[in-house]
């Protein structure tokens, strides 16, 4: 029994950790397959859900859970106006692909030091879910990463209803599959391109908010979870909801397990070798993309 | 004639203008420009890849710095001269090029992108792991200065200067002669119509592979240059700032063409220089003028030349055609 | 009900539709022949709002359409059948025909139009559960043609929907387009290659050749001789 503890202990870990990190990297994917756009600016996303709710928490005085709500509510909102000023005007230009790289650099460049600008360089952090912690028998888990992990499975279940069962959530399985069958069918892509930059932002802003008390809320961490939240998407196959769930498990149970028996130093050249490992050997992912 | 003219005797007065600076400007402006002739010339490389053969690298910085370390570690530690090392900080940065070239052939557009930018990460790391050699973050000293002759480089500013715009003029001009010569041909062939190309025998993978290594020599021995001139070598020239001025530079100079490239190192140059006080605001203007300049001047500064010599054309048009008429 | 004045399209440079001019009347059935690459599928893009065009316009109940999205022209009652179909792969016959009716008014007749593509394509009905890439050639032509009737469109414009089927096929689907056209009153613009099948079961027949229309005349009156006499003009 002593042997399997610490076994069971990582995977328990890494489940949480894999839940995090679908919910986080999910937009990443969405925009993806649905708007072919590779956000670079995913990781702002992620890291202004932290931001926001630090700010309305500890500056504005609001409840945990208000906070996080009008977080997400901004980030959604953010989403549409990025899409509508930015990208729609860009849409139809034939280099697309490598503008809305630089766009979406430019942007997360930008949002990347505003929060250094407007609200100073000191780290902040924002509480837990709830505090305390559970222990049965050999095993403790904190009170906090079991919300974390049914908020995130329930996040990911809605997901999964909304795209299987909604016509929205259809039509955008559809777009990301033929997007001129989808301009046949009448669907108005440039709402449903906004729609879905809204969502991934807002999808981002939860994982910023269930990570950030496991890190802390600065903006060089926006950079190192877009590392992570590229590896999980492009493991997966980028565009590929399944995959990227998927791939998020995987990679977190592995994060886990290097943690507890290599150490947390080995943790970045992990992530870093499985990049270069997968975008070398199978850069598709384990389930390719929709091209 | 016309706009050709113009532009032959523009580039010609600025030219001549660069070449009498030092003379008159003090050590500051020299200092710019030794910086935007740097620059100039790895944006312009940059703009092989990126602009002619439309692959999506963000390499050139990471070539940059692999110049510069191997010609820093080579004089350093094995006492080589440091006119060679401008050689061998190219030699390692094209060996460099030629094996990310190598993955980036048979991807597609974003993972070449996601590739170049682990390997522009990944250099850090082995700087770091090599701080024996490479002094890591502290950077690597001790190159020594160019000397012709009698004359040491490190007295004043003027050889540096001279050596930049050398260095500047030769290897535009090796660009440009890229750009208008056979290989710039095959890559707006394969440009307009891939399969035709391809099946007239132009073989992408080779011009791609040829391009990279290039760009790659170019830019790395800038990057020598650069640390002789700094007197440092550090890992600094990979971080997130100069990264966003690079892209800048080819973003506002105008992607694919030839004058933007080095009209949007100069340009950035001397924003970077004056924004250089603004402190947390700086990147953040970066970022805007990088969506502005992609979203208003898809051209670039390029762009606004050519409707300028477009402007002088059309009102100084009757006297040309008369020319015209009568012959050059 | 359609009104095509003066349309000029560009891919580029390359002058696709010159001077384009035609009306339809509501009911018809319409075919446009013509060699590959003189513009055929061009104008029915052109006509659905797949593609821009440059000069004149193009009036649908009387509405200039022509400078609208395709989404709203499609909520007007035009639907487009591509010869690639576009068939969403990865969703099943079910799903691809209910995003037929995507548009506001398709969505309430929903239902009826459902039973409507079943009865006209029995076997879609057996596959409804099947992921639309697992279809043969035949039966994605008839999804293709059953989601464009789920959009409950007034006019439907089809482009070589018998390509690439066998014989047998071929005759099949002819059977259900003039089915369509002549049970649900659909106004028909068919693009084909198949010259005496399309002459049999339309009315009105357009000859395009290197992008202008250089021949109409009612079916009836279409032989294939005159035509062959036109295509080497």
């Amino acid at each position: 029994m002593q042997i399997l503890t610490p076994i069971i202990n990582a995977i328990i870990s890494g489940i949480i950790l894999g839940a995090l990190y679908a919910v986080m990297s999910m937009g990443l994917t969405l925009i993806y397959g649905v708007g072919r756009i590779f956000n670079f600016a995913h990781g702002a996303f992620i890291f202004w859900g932290g931001y926001f709710t630090w700010f309305f928490y500890s500056k504005s005085h609001l409840s945990y859970s208000v906070s996080v709500v009008l977080a997400i509510i901004i980030l959604f909102v953010l989403g549409l106006i990025i899409d509508r000023v930015m990208l729609y005007s860009l849409r139809k230009k034939p280099d697309f692909g490598i503008i809305s790289v630089l766009v979406t650099l430019g942007l997360a460049i930008i949002l990347g030091n505003a929060g250094d600008l407007i609200f100073g360089t000191r780290i902040k952090t924002i509480p837990k879910i709830i505090d305390g912690f559970l222990k049965v028998g050999d095993f403790t888990i904190t009170y906090h990463d079991i919300a974390t992990l049914v908020i995130s499975v329930a996040i990911l279940l809605f997901l999964e209803l909304f795209l299987r069962k909604t016509t929205v959530g259809t039509a955008l399985r559809a777009i990301s599959q033929d997007n001129i069958g989808a301009k046949i069918v009448g669907i108005n892509l440039d709402r449903l391109f906004a729609f879905t930059l809204a969502l991934s932002a807002a999808l981002g802003g939860i994982g910023g908010v269930l990570l950030a008390p496991r890190f802390f809320i600065a903006p060089f961490v926006g950079w190192e979870i877009l590392f992570k939240a590229v590896i999980i998407v492009i493991f997966g196959g980028l565009g590929s909801v399944k995959g990227t769930l998927i791939s998020a498990f995987i990679l977190g149970i592995l994060e886990a397990f290097v943690s507890m028996y290599m150490g947390m130093f080995w943790v970045q050249p992990m992530w870093f070798i499985l990049l270069v490992a997968v975008l070398f050997l199978r850069p598709k992912g384990l389930f390719g993309e929709w091209a | 004639m016309d706009i050709k003219h113009y532009k032959k005797v523009i580039v010609i007065v600025l030219l001549l203008f660069l070449l009498s600076c030092p003379l008159f400007s003090g050590s500051y402006y020299t200092h710019l420009l030794i910086v935007c002739f740097i620059w100039a010339v790895v944006t312009s490389a940059w703009n092989l890849i990126m602009g002619y053969a439309g692959i999506y690298s963000f390499a050139q910085l990471a070539f940059f710095t692999v110049g510069s370390y191997g010609a820093g570690l080579v004089e350093v530690w094995w006492g080589v001269s440091p006119w060679f090392g401008l050689l061998i900080g190219g030699l390692f940065s094209a060996f460099a090029g030629f094996v990310i070239a190598f993955p980036c052939l048979r991807l597609k557009g974003l993972y070449i992108c996601l590739v170049t930018i682990a390997f522009h990460q990944v250099i850090p790391i082995f700087i770091k792991l090599g701080a024996k050699w490479t002094g890591g973050d502290v950077g690597l000293m001790g190159m020594p200065h160019y000397q012709l002759f009698s004359y040491n480089f490190g007295g004043s500013k003027i050889g540096y200067y001279y050596l930049g715009f050398f260095l500047f003029l030769l290897f535009n001009g090796v660009i440009y002669k890229i750009i208008n010569s056979n290989i710039g041909l095959a890559f707006v062939a394969l440009r307009d119509s891939e399969a035709f190309a391809e099946s007239l025998g132009v073989d992408r993978q080779k011009y791609n592979l040829i391009v990279f290594v290039i760009s790659a020599f170019i830019t790395g021995v800038m990057g020598a240059f650069y640390i002789h001139y700094l007197k440092v070598a550090t890992p600094r020239t990979l971080e997130i700032e100069i990264f966003a001025a690079a892209i800048m530079m080819v973003v506002i100079g105008g992607l694919g063409k030839f004058s933007g490239a080095i009209l949007g190192a100069f340009f950035v140059t001397f924003i970077d220089e004056w924004l250089r006080t603004a402190g947390l605001i700086r990147p953040i203007i970066f970022g805007a003028i990088i969506i502005v300049g992609i979203m208003l001047f898809p051209a670039g500064l390029s762009g606004l030349v050519e409707s300028f010599y477009e402007w002088m054309d059309k009102t100084l048009g009757k006297n040309a055609r008369i020319d015209l008429r009568e012959g050059h | 009900m359609l009104e095509v004045h003066n349309i000029n399209t560009y891919y580029g440079k390359f002058h696709a539709l010159k001077d384009i001019s035609f009306t339809v009347q509501e009911g018809k059935f319409v075919v446009f022949l013509g060699a590959n690459g003189h513009g055929k599928s061009t104008l029915l893009k052109t006509v659905s709002g797949l593609i821009p065009s440059s000069t004149g316009y193009i009036k649908f109940d009387g509405v200039e359409i022509n400078h609208l999205p395709m989404h709203k022209i499609v909520e007007m009652g035009i639907v487009y059948i591509p010869e690639e179909k576009h068939l969403f792969p990865d969703l099943t016959v079910r799903e691809n025909l209910l995003l037929g009716a995507y548009n506001a008014r398709a969505r309430k007749e929903k239902g009826k139009n459902y039973k409507l593509v079943f009865k006209l394509f029995p076997r879609l009905e057996e596959r409804q559960n099947q992921i639309a890439l697992t279809l043969s050639g035949g039966e994605r032509q008839m999804l293709a043609i059953g989601r464009g009737l789920m959009s409950h469109a007034k006019l439907m414009a089809i482009d070589e929907p018998s390509m690439g089927l066998a014989p047998k096929l071929k005759m099949e689907v002819f059977e259900k387009i003039k089915e369509i056209n002549k049970q649900q009153g659909l106004t028909l613009l068919l693009v084909e290659q198949e010259v005496e099948f399309s002459l049999m079961i339309s009315d009105k027949g357009y000859i395009m050749k290197d992008g202008r229309i250089v021949h109409e005349d009612e079916s009836k009156n279409l032989t294939i001789e005159l035509i062959q006499k036109q295509y080497l003009v």
